[in-house]
């Protein structure tokens, strides 16, 4: 059993996908408080549905629920470069705190200046892309249905491997 | 729930420090503590209060609402302010009422900071084709001597024959101006400001007609192109000054909207046995996209009608009622900022601002993302990229 952080984005992407679910069965997945307040709607045929994230996965207990406290999101601050730190949202920035601290865990995210910022805490080795996560869930879509090129894991290796340059340059100077 | 607790806090920031920090913001943004309690969704003010003693940790969801609430980044309340920038100072066609006034100026501010930042995130340090024209009081004394200054920008900036319609383009893209659409309701009417990190700004109140907007643009231009030479502070003291400044911009605003030979072009096609119909006059104030009452009081300065006359066909019912019939449904399209727009997908496009940030910056819920980027014709993909010869 794998152990994920889902961002917001790559929640509502498994609800749409159909497949957080059975994510949820199979294997323990957490989620930042701020996710848990961000994931009201996903889109299903072109329509808006709404979910009540809280009361169907939290309280159901199918997904655990972390929240960070203003010192450990300070932490994610303080090692982004200063131009990075108004960049990033307020939610983002509390699921790579909860990174930061709890080592056991695997981020998946398909944003790509969140990924960028990874190499930022030193955590490449745990963050994931949303295809790689599916794989490595077992989780296959349903027949003819083609993955968004942003879940895909070269988009993700592409703007890791951003986030590493900038994280050496910035080193450097 | 699980909390995080790492025990590192102690290193970087005391709760004292943040507790201090929120009041400081709560301050700026001129709201009381039970105002801001109800706001932030606490049950009672003590909540807050005891947050600010720093008595109570605040956690990452509610720290997100106290930026929300107080119109700040979130960076500013964690690592604090630069609190050696200069003030933002805003000059109002018609200030909102004291007990408003920080809240909007705040609200305000954190736009045009987040304007400020994609325009960092994309490295665009060129302050704009404003430099092109300087301005001296010589410009502005008489009415004369605005009509050649209105001239003069729309000729250098090439806003053609109908300038309201490319008004907007060329202050955002040429001028650099920052122009923000915020709702002000009975709080206010326009503002403009000059900074020195942030440039020019200009605020218009979104609730506004379309035809009203451009004039607005337009009035607003006078006042960044003269902020030397009209200091906001002295007209805020001197309430003549302030007045005789505001004509002026009137002024501007008509000539540059309005130009000569292009309104007395289109009046005359429309002539017959030298009468023109009440309909045909809203058709031309429409087809210059301003008010029909800017068209008559233009056609005033042209001398082709007299000022008496002016003002009863301003306050005509006949022509009011004409007016609301033909250009209804014209102001239904909300106002936005183009550019502002335009850099934040750029900004997305290249991952420079996260899909979150996106979200809160359009005020768009994170799942209509790719939605609302389609409706302004726009992708969040790059593309392939090819080579070009230097130009």
């Amino acid at each position: 059993m794998k152990l994920w952080l889902l961002d917001a984005d790559v929640t509502i992407k498994l609800l749409e996908l159909g497949v957080l679910d059975s994510l949820a069965k199979q294997h323990k997945v957490h989620v930042a408080s701020t996710v848990v307040s961000e994931v009201k709607y996903y889109k299903k045929n072109e329509q808006k549905i709404q979910v009540d994230f809280r009361k169907v996965y939290i309280d159901s207990g199918k997904i655990t629920e972390i929240t960070s406290s203003a010192e450990d999101m300070q932490e994610v601050l303080r090692r982004l470069p200063a131009l990075k730190r108004d960049a990033i949202h307020a939610g983002e920035i509390e699921s790579l705190a909860i990174l930061l601290h709890e080592e056991s865990l695997t981020l998946c995210t398909f944003d790509a200046a969140a990924i960028r910022v990874v190499p930022f805490l030193d955590a490449s080795e745990r963050a994931i892309s949303a295809e790689k996560l599916l794989q490595t869930s077992g989780l296959t879509l349903s027949p003819g249905h083609k993955l968004d090129s942003r879940l895909s894991e070269e988009y993700f290796q592409s703007n890791l491997s951003i986030g590493r340059k900038e994280f050496i340059y910035s080193s450097g100077k | 729930m699980r909390r995080l607790n790492v025990g590192k806090g102690e290193m970087f920031m005391s709760r004292m420090e943040l507790a201090e920090r929120l009041k400081r913001a709560r301050e700026a943004a001129g709201l009381a503590l039970s105002d801001a309690a109800s706001r932030l969704g606490f049950q009672n003010y003590q909540t807050l209060s005891s947050i600010e003693k720093g008595e109570r940790e605040v956690k990452a969801n509610e720290l997100i609402l106290f930026a929300q609430t107080y119109f700040c980044n979130l960076n500013s309340l964690l690592l604090g302010g630069d609190e050696s920038q200069p003030e933002v100072h805003f000059l109002w066609r018609k200030a909102p009422a004291s007990g408003k006034k920080l809240e909007i100026e705040a609200l305000i501010k954190h736009r045009i900071e987040q304007y400020q930042l994609l325009e960092n995130l994309l490295g665009l340090k060129n302050k704009g084709a404003g430099n092109l024209l300087q301005v001296s009081p010589e410009n502005i004394r008489t009415n004369s001597e605005i009509d050649t200054l209105a001239n003069r920008v729309g000729n250098i900036f090439n806003i053609g024959g109908r300038p309201a319609f490319a008004l907007q383009k060329v202050m955002e893209q040429m001028l650099r101006i920052k122009i923000l659409f915020v709702e002000l309701s009975e709080f206010g009417s326009a503002a403009a400001t000059m900074h020195p990190e942030f440039g020019a700004s200009i605020v218009v109140n979104s609730e506004e007609a379309p035809w009203r907007i451009n004039f607005t643009l337009a009035h607003e231009l006078f006042h960044i192109l003269t902020w030397n030479i009209c200091p906001p502070v002295d007209m805020e003291k001197n309430g003549a000054l302030f007045g005789d400044i505001e004509k002026k911009a009137d002024r501007f605003a008509s000539t540059l909207l309005l130009p000569e030979s292009e309104v007395r072009g289109e009046l005359s096609s429309r002539l017959t046995d030298h009468k023109l119909t009440l309909s045909d006059l809203i058709d031309v104030a429409r087809e210059f996209g301003v008010s029909t009452q800017a068209l008559v009081y233009r056609m005033v300065t042209l001398r082709l009608i007299q000022w008496e006359q002016a003002e009863s066909l301003v306050k005509s019912d006949d022509l009011l009622m004409l007016d609301r019939r033909i250009r209804k449904g014209e102001g239904d399209k909300i106002p936005v900022s183009e550019r502002f727009i335009l850099l934040a997908v750029k900004c997305l496009r290249k991952g420079f601002i996260s899909r979150g940030k996106f979200a809160e910056l359009l005020n768009i819920d994170r799942v209509d993302i790719d939605e609302v980027i389609e409706s302004y014709g726009l992708t969040e993909s790059e593309g392939e990229s090819f080579e070009i010869v230097a130009a």
